[in-house]
């Protein structure tokens, strides 16, 4: 086991390494400069002197190897530069900007297990019945809409609305924006923060919650279906007993695969969400500075997500490891 | 109804059972009304072939499968009809009265959980032992049936069990409340040749230790062969003919039985003797045909056209409790199964 | 013997097929799925005959109109008509959704051909390879490609072509790896054919299923992925009459004039979901478990 997570950490490294350099290569070998975006953009005439100047500042002229050893020993020294607009320090945007995402990635986790881990199981005990038909409906529809568009309906039935139908105050939510700093424990929110809370942890967590659900069900109606299950209930269990005691375990080996290979997924969602209810976190200022090219910005909060999708992903095996026997004393005894 | 010869009531006893399943192709009449006793303490085989309708028969009497339609019958154990008892009555028979024993040993026993941990399980629910007191049990139960250090094998998972092992904890997990029935479906079927005969023993020494009877299904009579006191073969979910082993063996009445046993491969035959196939597919259990089932199959087809067009019950062959359902019955006295060898060869 | 001699010919091709479709239609969700996306095609490529107004024409007078019978989904705030833009809005989403997952595929099963078919240390650095762009968050990935590349809608179709073809690499890999042990494929190596057509005749025939899936599937997430990337801007221009941007001038709306977002949007929902009950459909149609 020990050798296993050793093993994987190694794996991990050129990984990352390979990931960003990647990233860094991309910003240069396609067409934009990025000293001419930032002296006013694309299409207007710049001052070619303030360009050349900027070139100078950030070592944009140097030979792009040269660019690239920089680069790395800065990052090694987690030196993440500043920002090419407005000269913020990246470690600075960054503690702004990540407990947000945290926060926001906390509550939709918390949906996204205890709801679609739990209808996925009883839609799959209850196969046939009418709730299991309707949980996969609206499963596949929440899989289908766009974050974005789920965003604004939300807003529309949780915000337009009541203030069109003059609903109390107390009953309405909020749709922009983080509210006022009131966090207990840095992500419970107190006061009045839960009305900006609710919309877009609830439209983060909506697709995941759907695939949980989904892939939950599909399969605990496998496990349903196989033989320790019939030598579980052969040996006087009830159906209960046998599901809680034989089933779960074994349903829940590959939903926990999916909390790894849903991560990616979850950014993209946390970019969009985040943009449509300016949430101030990683996701929107990851997109913004990449569209204004932030080469600084962009590199050192993707380094960052980066980091956090390879542990997630390390987590997530090294549990499935040690959930599944068949895993945890194979590798010992192979490796 | 059929009178069986016997003198004790019997453990279990089954009547008219019919078991079926509704499928968008039609009704599979996977058992379709199979009657017979196991008495307390004896050996009694099922064979036939795969889709007989042996294995829905014993899940059946285990009520286990959730999509069977039970059309008709009933499953007395010591008195009681199972099919009418609640769930929750039914529960407390399963696993320590009636134990199963099943094919395919590494998707049988949960991936997951410690083989010791499954086994004391049996203990903990149907004689609430504590955790502690159920694990020692697991050991004393793998020691029985021949495992060695039993109590270091109670820690390890399914997958690190060879097959013989897997089905020897298997059996350990079957026999840990001693029932009085243990139900083995094909229980050396996944297994290799050398373990079989080997796991067959275990199950054997065991069952005179605890007392109980079995019920062993296979498809393969050469397994039967010197272990059970008594046989019924099964065709396309019907009994086709049963008897006592010697009986069987020696004075099989109904042309199914002959050619299974004229198929089976001998030891010390001459090298070039060829196998001795059963013409023909096994019958579909959707299309029924209205007379015997074997009928298209059958070289001793009546020339009256009965076979085909009436259902042949069970009838008294050559000896009382020894029953085959054949219209020839009395045509076949003479038939031996050298002679159905051979007309199979062509010699 | 009498055994039938030509019990092969049970799971020949044709039947296999004949008993998919059979199956397919069968499934309620997924008929009414391929429904949709028929009625979708052909929409789309009717568009200018069922539609009153192109797509970037602007009605005078005619700014912001709820749903009516004159304009079915209303107009917008430069009084074009919100039915013309989301039918041919339809034309730009499928023309992307098709040729994008093609690029995809193509990717996909080259490097997961290979990958499966010789193993050992080509397996090792496609699969690392693989591992690499996954750590790269997608959207990352394509909004960078997108926001350098520029704003067009080949632009868009190179970008979602480059970033799918991760998830089918593996698929195919995986059912290589399984398939290249059975025995007919031992049969043609022994009679001498050459790698690639054992690769390409003999192999990825049988492979086909899981990437048929895969790929309906994928179809639908590029249009979502598309949609999300004309959200954010970096996808076809204004006028362009795709959906995810026609969300997006409709976001300042949402109190006047919210169905300027809700149909666009619906549009995106109803497609991805279509595309995806058709996979499901179909996954379960093929399922070898079943046959």
């Amino acid at each position: 086991m020990f050798r296993y997570i050793v093993r994987r950490i190694l794996l991990i490294i050129p990984t990352i390494f390979l990931a960003l350099s990647f990233l860094f290569a991309l910003f240069f070998v396609l067409p934009g400069d990025p000293a001419t975006l930032m002296a006013g953009g694309a299409n207007r005439i710049v001052d070619p002197g303030v360009v050349e100047r900027i070139n100078e500042r950030y070592g944009l002229d140097d030979p792009l190897l040269v660019q690239f050893g920089d680069y790395w020993k800065r990052t090694l020294q987690w030196d993440l530069g500043e920002s090419f607009q407005n000269r913020r320090s990246v470690n600075d945007i960054l503690g702004d900007k990540a407990v947000n995402s945290v926060r926001l990635a906390i509550w939709a986790t918390l949906i996204e297990v205890v709801f679609g881990i739990s209808i996925g199981l009883l839609s799959a005990m209850r196969r046939y019945s009418i709730s299991d038909k309707l949980t996969t409906v609206v499963t596949a529809v929440a899989s289908a809409v766009p974050v974005f568009v789920l965003g604004f309906l939300l807003q529309y039935a949780f915000a337009v609305q009541p203030h069109k139908h003059g609903w109390p105050d107390w009953m309405r939510l909020r749709t922009q924006g983080i509210g006022p700093n009131t966090w207990t424990l840095f992500f419970i929110p107190t006061g009045q923060t839960w009305r900006y809370l609710v919309l877009p942890a609830v439209v983060l967590a909506a697709g995941s919650t759907a695939l949980a659900a989904r892939m939950t069900r599909g399969s605990m109606l496998e496990v349903l279906g196989a033989d320790y299950m019939r030598t579980a209930r052969a040996k006087g269990l009830d159906g209960h007993q046998a599901v809680w005691h034989h089933g779960l375990r074994n349903a829940m080996l590959p939903v926990v695969t999916l909390i790894g290979i849903d991560f990616g997924l979850v950014i993209g969602a946390a970019v969009l969400t985040e943009k449509t209810f300016s949430w101030p976190g990683l996701g929107s200022e990851i997109a913004d500075s990449v569209i204004s090219r932030d080469l600084p910005v962009t590199m050192g909060l993707t380094l960052v997500v980066v980091l956090a999708f390879t542990v997630v992903n390390l987590v997530v095996d090294v549990s499935y490891a040690w959930l599944d026997p068949r895993i945890r004393l194979g590798q010992d005894r192979n490796s | 109804m059929i009178e069986f010869a016997a003198s004790a009531p019997p453990l279990l006893s089954v009547r008219d059972l019919r078991a079926y399943f509704d499928t968008n192709d039609g009704v599979v009449r996977a058992v379709d009304g199979v009657s017979f006793d196991v008495r307390r303490g004896e050996v009694f085989a099922v064979v036939g072939e795969s889709g007989s309708g042996k294995s829905v028969m014993a899940t059946t009497i285990m009520g286990l499968p959730r999509t069977v339609r039970i059309a008709s019958g009933e499953v007395r154990w010591k008195g009681r009809d199972l099919l009418q008892l609640p769930e929750s009555e039914h529960r407390r028979i399963r696993g320590k009265e009636i134990a199963m024993i099943f094919q395919d040993p590494l998707t049988a026993l949960n991936p997951v959980h410690q083989v010791g941990r499954q086994i004391g399980e049996m203990a903990r629910i149907h004689e609430g032992l504590s955790r502690k007191a159920a694990g020692r049990r697991a050991i004393e139960m793998l020691d029985l049936v021949g495992i060695p250090e039993a109590a270091k094998r109670a820690r390890m998972y399914p997958h690190e069990f060879s097959g013989g092992m897997r089905q020897r904890a298997m059996i350990a997990m079957a026999i840990t409340c001693r029932p009085d029935l243990l139900i083995a479906d094909e229980p050396t079927t996944a297994l290799d040749v050398t373990v079989q005969a080997q796991v067959l023993e275990v199950l054997m020494r065991i069952k005179d230790e605890i007392d109980s009877a079995i019920m062993l299904i296979t498809h393969d009579l050469g397994v039967v062969a010197g272990l059970a006191d008594r046989v019924m073969v099964m065709y396309a979910g019907r009994t086709v003919e049963v008897g006592t082993a010697p009986e069987l063996f020696y004075r099989a009445r109904h042309p199914y039985t002959l050619g299974l046993l004229a198929s089976l491969a001998r030891l010390g035959a001459r090298r070039d003797e060829p196998l001795v196939p059963i013409p023909g597919a096994p019958a579909s259990s959707i299309e029924v045909p209205p007379g015997c089932a074997f009928n298209p199959r059958c070289s001793f087809v009546s020339s009256d056209g009965r076979c085909a067009q009436t259902r042949p019950e069970l009838r008294e062959a050559t000896a009382p409790g020894h029953l085959a359902a054949c219209h020839e019955l009395e045509a076949l006295d003479g038939v031996s199964v050298e002679s159905v060898r051979r007309a199979g060869t062509g010699r | 013997m009498s055994w039938p001699e030509d019990l092969g010919s049970v799971h020949a091709v044709r039947p296999l097929w004949a008993s998919a479709w059979r199956r397919f239609r069968r499934n309620k969700m997924a008929m009414a799925g391929l429904a949709f996306l028929v009625a979708l095609v052909v929409a789309a490529v009717l568009a200018p005959w069922i539609t009153r107004y192109g797509p970037t024409e602007g009605i005078e007078g005619a700014y912001r109109q709820p749903p009516s019978w004159a304009h079915p989904f209303g107009t917008d705030k430069i009084g074009r008509d919100v039915f013309s833009r989301v039918v041919y809005g339809a034309r730009v989403s499928l023309r992307i959704g098709f040729a994008s997952t093609v690029i995809s595929v193509v990717i996909g099963l080259l490097f997961g051909a290979v990958a499966g078919f010789f193993g050992g240390l080509v397996d090792t650095l496609i699969m690392r390879l693989t591992d690499v762009f996954l750590a790269i968050p997608y959207i990352v990935l394509a909004i960078a490609i997108a926001a350098v590349a520029g704003r067009s809608e080949h632009s868009i179709i190179v970008v979602l072509g480059l970033t799918g073809w991760l998830g089918l690499a593996r698929i195919v890999r995986a059912s290589f790896l399984s398939l290249k042990q059975l025995e007919y494929v031992e049969a043609a190596r022994a009679m001498g054919y050459s790698r690639a057509r054992i690769m390409f005749r003999h192999i990825l025939p049988n492979a086909g299923q899981p990437v048929i899936v895969y790929s309906t599937v994928l179809i639908g997430g590029v249009i979502l992925s598309e949609a999300a990337l004309s959200y954010l801007g970096v996808g076809p221009q204004a006028p362009t009459p795709a959906w995810g941007l026609m969300v997006s001038e409709g976001k300042g709306d949402l109190a006047r004039s919210a169905h300027l977002l809700l149909l666009p949007g619906g549009a995106i929902c109803l497609t991805v979901l279509a595309f995806m009950l058709v996979g499901d459909g179909l996954r379960d149609a093929l399922d070898p478990k079943l046959i």
